[in-house]
Order: structure tokens, then C-alpha cells, then sequence
């Protein structure tokens, strides 16, 4: 019973050790052993005669060495050097007569190489490794020789090049301490001596220092998106804001995994995931990250620090961490990429359903005689225009100043908005009815500023065009994923306050100039964006 | 990212060329009904002679009707029978400009995202229900035929006239427009042919070829064929 709970212990032990694995071994460190060694050459022994007038003794073998060991660059080899002492005593005593006694020892100056073999594979607690060295061994005797007659003393000494191999295994419990058991061949030939080499056993403690061994290195931090737009808040989930390049230093394949956070607007850290890397491969990891309320509240531009801490998977983890500054603007700010401006449309907000909602109920599109969702998109536009919504000018922006953008509920509460603000007002109510919608943008080459307007689905196939229009000119004919020919309504937001009709003849008008006639379209400066 | 990457190239070919050079038009002379549609308006109007015509505006003729244009350069361009034609379509172009403006119709046909699987509220079922204008505002056949045929005469007249490569994007431009149209090969005939004179034999020959799936069983099918296969044969 006593014997199973000791081994129940020591398994605990064993693996309560494990977990708590220091991994792999600093770079440098001191440490004494103390040892037992055949080297010296006799066993140790004892003897007194039976009648208390001669005694013999012999102590053997017993020593201490002092050694130092530095880690060679990222390997698994280190340097070690040692200085120790194997002694040995032997006296003879003859009880009123003479005594002897002879003290030898073997001094020892290696140097050597020592091979951590699992602390790559494994950040064990249990390093075992094998060694080797050279280096001179120095010999010497004294004997004092007590007699009747007289004290005599003698000595001797020599020096002999020798070497040793063997292995034994550090136990680290912490990472700065470890407990070593070795145990080592001496190949030397002391001419004195009949059976010079021998094994020496030893039990030591060591103390370390430095770096301990990566396992991987960041060998750079890329900011790829340093300016964070609030609105584009969803976007920055699956849109790499910064690259982090890690480089496998195992000897082994690992797994990495980039956790990123920003402070103050991350409403928890992000993973990258665990990513393989195979030894010696260096890889760029792509970071995302999740945003909370409080970035979508920001009401000024300002700087803000994304963390990156980098995991490293090898038997234990790993961990290192970076920083990077980033750039948080205000809520409204918009960097004038067309693509983007999606963003700003807020169809699922609840403002919005509801003021959909009430648009349609004042006065219902199923009484209108348009086809299709013209009689939806009609109803809401003259709602708009009803409520005295008024097209504003946007003030002259510097190409390197932020455009601001208003949200639908923002140019609702204000009244007013420029053409930016009520092509993202109405897109985002016809989205909310299920009508699809792209944004129209003219970058003019004959004109300083672009110009923003509206398409909507008819919900029309291109053979019921008559339903709509007798003149082409006024719609657009688009492919549907379904590869149907589909009847598109351009719409200029800016006329709100003059109705449906007059928008979608100007929104029609613009369409044909700049991007039939003008061939904007083919020369690429009067682009359509699809409103995801 | 394919489509946006065409685009650029193509208006990097497109901005050597000077596309937007305006035209405008004048009409000398007409006989038989013929009509014009300013810009975007419904409704057309009685031309007379005179009249000027910018390059958003459309010109009509009926069945035994002709106009003639005077151009900004100083030429005439003379408009048959039940013929319609955009006078933006009467801008000299050139060859190169041709194969930008076919490319880019056909990158501008690639869909842009997959088509939103379900409506996001319920109460708009009513809203892309049936309209309620039904189907008898819907273009009929007749209608749509006879479209067909003022834009192919459009096409016709810019190709007898030498505006080769205009007839060439105002050929695609009918057959994007009515795909599923019977039209027993005529298109592609009069493609072919405009090809042809642009010297453009590889071309030509896939017109000409492509008019055989579409022959109907009639004497002028039967003709266009004969016709087809000699032009195969010439330009082999």
C-alpha cells in the first residue's frame, strides 16, 4: 500500500513537473558537483585488527569539480569547462610503532562540449544530454611517514592529457536552477598507476542565466492598415491589419498563433489561429482584429496601440510580445475610397427600419401604379423630400484631409447632407426594403471633385423595360449572377428636394454623358460599386 | 480584383485614344417621318430640317423615310429606312478603339456579387409581387422585332457609310441586346462583312461561320449562306 502511493507520488511529481516545465535551459550557468570516482585507483576500505594494535584505512574516490557551461549561439550545444579534485587517503597505523598515511588526488582542467539531445523537441524538466572533453590531468601523492626513528615526508607529481565522454541529465524545476546527475568515462594513463581511467558519478547543482532559447523569432511587425475607420469597423475582422514575420528557430515544426489587441476598442483579443510552421521556415502571419462600441463612438482622431503577442507552441508555450502604433479616426471619417463608403449604409439599423416602415405605411407602394420596386424606392424618396431634407454642399477638403460621412439616422436628425451623405441615407432605406443598390461615382477628369449618385434594382428583367420606360437612355441594363439581364434605376440623390421623377431623369442624364458618351465607363473614371 | 484590373488596362488604352471628343450634328435634309428623342425625355418630336442634334439625342425614320446629316467635319452621313441610331454612335472611331470599347462591354457584363439570397423583411412580398401594371405594358414581340430591325438598319447604314468599326460595336451592342432574338444570321453576316473590310480576316471568318447555327429556312437564309461560305473561302 505504502509502495503504491509512493509511486503515485512520484507520477505526480513527475507530471506536476512537466506542467510546470521551465522549457529549454538558459544560456549560461555555474554549478559544483560533488562525485565518486574510480579513478584514483583503489576501492575504499576499512580495516581494524582484531587486537586493537594495527588499523588500515582507505578512502577512495571521493571529489568536487566546479564547472561552468555557456550556450554555442541558438544550438543545443554548450561549452563547458571544469576544474575539480578526485582524492584519495590511505594510512597505515601500527599502534606504538609507526603510522603511514599517503594522500594522492587528480586534478582535472576540461574542457568540453555538452549536447542537450530533447531540449529542442521537448521543454522537459528532465534535459538528459551527453558530453565530452579534453584537457590535462594533474596527478599528485604525499606521504607522511611517522617512525621511531623519524618524520618522514615525500611527494610526487605528473601531468597527463586525457579526456572524457559520457551523459546524465539536468532536472530544472525553476529556470534559473537545475539539478544534475552525471556520469562520465576518463580516458587517462597515469604510468603510476596500473588501471588510470575510470568512471566518475556525480550529483551537482547549478545556478543560470540569459536568454533562454527561442524557439521561434519576429524578425518584423508590418502595419498594413495604420489608419482604422470606425465605420469600417466589420471589415478590419477579416482584413489583415498588420502582418507579424515569425521564424521557426525549433529545429522542429511548430504552431504559432498572433493575438492581437487594441487598447481601449478591442472588446476581446483576436486569434490568428495556430499556424504551422515547418523547421526553419519563416512566415508572415496575418493579425485582425475585433472592435468594440466604443471604436464606433470615437469622436476625434486619435493614436492608439495595437498589442501583438506572439504564441509559440512546442511541447509548452511560448510567448513574445510587440506593439505597434495605429491611428484610430472619428467616427464619421471616411478616406474617399468609393468601395469603402458601404460601410456607412445601415440597413439593419432600427432607426432606419422604422422610419422604412412608416414611409411605406403613409403611403403604400402597392397603390402606385410604378412597376416593380420603383414604387417602393418612389415612396421613400418623396418621403425623404417631404421632410425637408436638403442637399448641402460639401465644404472644399483637402485631398489629404478625411472626408466626413454622415450615418442615415445623423442626416435625418440634421436635415441636410451633401451627396456623399444622401446617397448613403438612401441606400441604406432601400436596403432595407431588400432592394439592392450601388453607388455611381464620377471622378471627372475635367473637374477638381467627384461626384456621388445612386443605383437601385428594378426588380425589372431587361424585356419588361417597357413597363418602365420607353427610352433606354433612362435605365441600365445590368447581368445578374443568374446571368439575367435586369433593369437597374440611377437616381440623383442631391435633387431630394424635387422629386423622384426629376432625380432619376438627372441620375439618367449623368449616366448617359459622363458614362456613355463621355465613355467614362470604359475609361474607367465613372465606376458602380455594389453595395454588399 | 479581375475586373477592377481590366478596367485600368483598358483606360490605359482608352486615354491615349481622346474618347470624349464631343460631336454634334446637324440635319440638312429629310423626307418621310422622321423623328428625334432628346436625351432622356419619354417622347419623341417631328425633326425638321436645321435641326441640331448633340450626342445624347437619338434619330428615328420610318418606313419610307431618309434624313441626311451634316457632320461637324464638314461630311454627310445619310440615315435609310426605318432606321434608328444614337448620334453618339456616329463619333469616329478608330480600330483600337473598337477592341477597347468590345473588352470592356464584356468585363463590364462579369456580375459584381452573388444576387442576395432572401428579402430582409416581410412585408415586402407585395413590393416584388406582380405588378399591377401586368404584363400588357411588357414590350411585345412585334414591338421588340421592329426595334431589332431599326437598330440592325442603324448598323447597316454606319457600315455602308465606312464607319466599319462603329457598325462592328453597334453590331455587338443589338446581339447584347436581343441574345435571344431569331434573327437567321443577319447579324453576324453584317459582322462579318465589317470585320472583312477592316481586314480583320480572323474575325470576319468566326462571323461568318457563326452565321450557320443560326439559319432559318428561307431563300434569304439560303442566300446569306452561300454568301457566308464564299467569304469563308476568300479569306482563307
Amino acid at each position: 500500500m505504502k509502495r503504491r502511493l509512493k509511486i503515485t507520488l512520484l507520477l505526480f511529481t513527475a507530471l506536476l513537473s512537466n506542467l510546470f516545465a521551465q522549457g529549454v535551459s538558459r544560456s549560461s550557468g555555474i554549478g559544483l558537483r560533488a562525485s565518486y570516482s574510480s579513478i584514483a585507483g583503489s576501492p575504499t576500505r576499512f580495516n581494524i585488527s582484531d587486537g586493537g594494535t594495527s588499523s588500515v584505512y582507505d578512502f577512495s574516490g571521493l571529489g568536487s569539480s566546479l564547472y561552468f557551461f555557456s550556450r554555442v549561439q541558438q544550438s543545443n550545444w554548450f561549452f563547458e569547462f571544469s576544474l575539480g579534485a578526485v582524492a584519495r587517503v590511505h594510512g597505515e597505523e601500527k599502534i606504538g610503532m609507526e603510522d603511514h598515511v599517503k594522500v594522492s588526488a587528480v586534478i582535472p582542467f576540461l574542457l568540453g562540449l555538452r549536447y542537450d539531445v530533447l531540449s529542442n523537441r521537448h521543454a522537459n524538466t528532465f534535459q538528459p544530454y551527453i558530453a565530452g572533453g579534453v584537457g590535462p590531468y594533474w596527478s599528485t601523492a604525499f606521504n607522511v611517514r611517522n617512525q621511531v626513528t623519524g618524520e618522514t615526508v615525500s611527494g610526487e607529481a605528473e601531468l597527463r592529457a586525457g579526456g572524457y565522454a559520457g551523459g546524465g541529465v539536468n532536472f530544472v524545476p525553476l529556470s534559473w536552477i537545475a539539478l544534475n546527475l552525471d556520469l562520465r568515462y576518463h580516458f587517462v594513463d597515469f604510468q603510476r598507476q596500473r588501471e588510470p581511467s575510470g568512471f566518475e558519478f556525480a550529483l551537482g547543482l547549478s545556478f543560470m542565466w540569459g536568454k533562454k532559447r527561442e524557439i521561434f523569432q519576429i524578425k518584423e511587425t508590418k502595419v498594413v492598415v495604420r489608419d482604422i475607420y470606425p465605420a469600417y469597423y466589420q471589415f478590419y475582422n477579416t482584413y489583415p491589419i498588420a502582418l507579424v514575420t515569425v521564424k521557426n528557430l525549433a529545429g522542429r515544426p511548430i504552431e504559432v498563433n498572433v493575438r492581437s489587441h487594441v487598447k481601449g476598442y478591442s472588446v476581446r483579443p483576436k486569434d490568428s489561429g495556430f499556424i504551422k510552421l515547418n523547421r526553419n521556415e519563416t512566415r508572415d502571419i496575418p493579425v485582425t482584429a475585433i472592435f468594440g462600441p466604443k471604436l464606433r463612438e470615437a469622436s476625434r482622431r486619435t493614436p492608439a496601440v495595437i498589442d501583438l503577442e506572439v504564441e509559440a507552441r512546442a511541447g509548452s508555450t511560448h510567448r513574445k510580445e510587440v506593439s505597434a502604433e495605429i491611428m484610430v479616426h472619428n467616427r464619421n471619417a471616411w478616406n474617399g475610397e468609393i468601395d469603402k463608403l458601404g460601410f456607412f449604409v445601415t440597413p439593419d439599423d432600427e432607426k432606419v427600419l422604422q422610419l422604412r416602415r412608416k414611409f411605406l405605411r403613409e403611403k403604400k407602394p402597392e397603390d402606385s401604379t410604378a412597376a416593380g420596386n420603383l414604387a417602393a424606392a418612389e415612396t421613400i424618396f418623396a418621403a425623404l423630400g417631404k421632410m425637408g431634407l436638403q442637399y448641402q454642399r460639401d465644404p472644399n477638403i483637402p485631398f489629404y484631409r478625411d472626408d466626413r460621412v454622415q450615418f442615415a439616422t445623423e442626416t435625418i436628425a440634421l436635415r441636410h447632407g451633401d451627396c456623399d451623405d444622401l446617397v448613403v441615407l438612401y441606400a441604406s432605406l432601400l436596403e432595407s426594403t431588400g432592394i439592392n443598390t450601388a453607388f455611381v461615382e464620377v471622378k471627372d477628369p475635367q473637374k477638381e471633385s467627384a461626384h456621388l449618385y445612386l443605383l437601385f434594382d428594378s426588380g425589372l428583367l431587361a424585356s419588361e423595360s417597357s413597363m418602365i420606360s420607353s427610352n433606354e437612355k433612362r435605365f441600365i441594363i445590368r447581368e445578374n449572377t443568374r446571368g439575367q439581364s435586369v433593369i437597374w434605376i440611377p437616381v440623383e440623390t442631391t435633387l431630394v428636394a424635387r422629386g423622384f421623377e426629376e432625380a432619376w431623369k438627372t441620375g439618367a442624364l449623368e449616366y448617359l454623358q459622363d458614362g456613355v458618351v463621355r465613355q467614362g465607363l470604359a475609361e474607367n473614371w465613372v465606376k458602380i460599386i455594389d453595395i454588399e | 480584383m479581375v475586373k477592377r484590373s481590366l478596367l485600368a488596362f483598358l483606360t490605359l488604352l482608352l486615354v491615349t485614344e481622346n474618347l470624349s471628343a464631343k460631336i454634334a450634328v446637324k440635319i440638312i435634309s429629310l423626307a418621310g417621318e422622321v423623328k428625334i428623342r432628346r436625351g432622356v425625355e419619354e417622347n419623341w418630336q417631328r425633326a425638321g430640317a436645321g435641326m441640331a442634334l448633340e450626342e445624347i439625342d437619338t434619330i428615328l425614320t420610318g418606313e419610307a423615310a431618309t434624313v441626311t446629316l451634316e457632320m461637324q467635319d464638314g461630311g454627310t452621313f445619310r440615315l435609310g429606312r426605318f432606321a434608328i441610331l444614337d448620334i453618339a454612335d456616329l463619333r469616329k472611331i478608330s480600330e483600337r478603339e473598337m477592341f477597347v470599347l468590345l473588352m470592356s462591354q464584356k468585363v463590364n457584363q462579369i456580375p459584381d456579387r452573388p444576387e442576395k439570397a432572401t428579402l430582409r423583411v416581410g412585408n415586402v412580398s407585395a413590393i416584388h409581387g406582380e405588378s399591377k401594371a401586368g404584363t400588357a405594358r411588357n414590350q411585345s414581340g412585334r414591338e421588340e422585332s421592329q426595334n431589332w430591325k431599326q437598330e440592325t438598319n442603324g448598323a447597316q447604314a454606319l457600315y455602308e457609310q465606312g464607319y466599319y468599326p462603329n457598325a462592328v460595336v453597334k453590331l455587338h451592342k443589338v446581339l447584347a441586346k436581343y441574345p435571344a432574338r431569331e434573327d437567321c444570321g443577319e447579324v453576324h453576316f453584317n459582322l462579318g462583312k465589317a470585320f472583312e473590310a477592316l481586314k480583320k480576316n480572323g474575325q470576319a471568318s468566326d462571323a461568318y461561320k457563326s452565321v450557320f447555327e443560326r439559319l432559318c429556312d428561307n431563300d434569304a437564309s439560303k442566300q446569306r449562306a452561300d454568301e457566308a461560305r464564299e467569304a469563308i473561302a476568300r479569306l482563307k
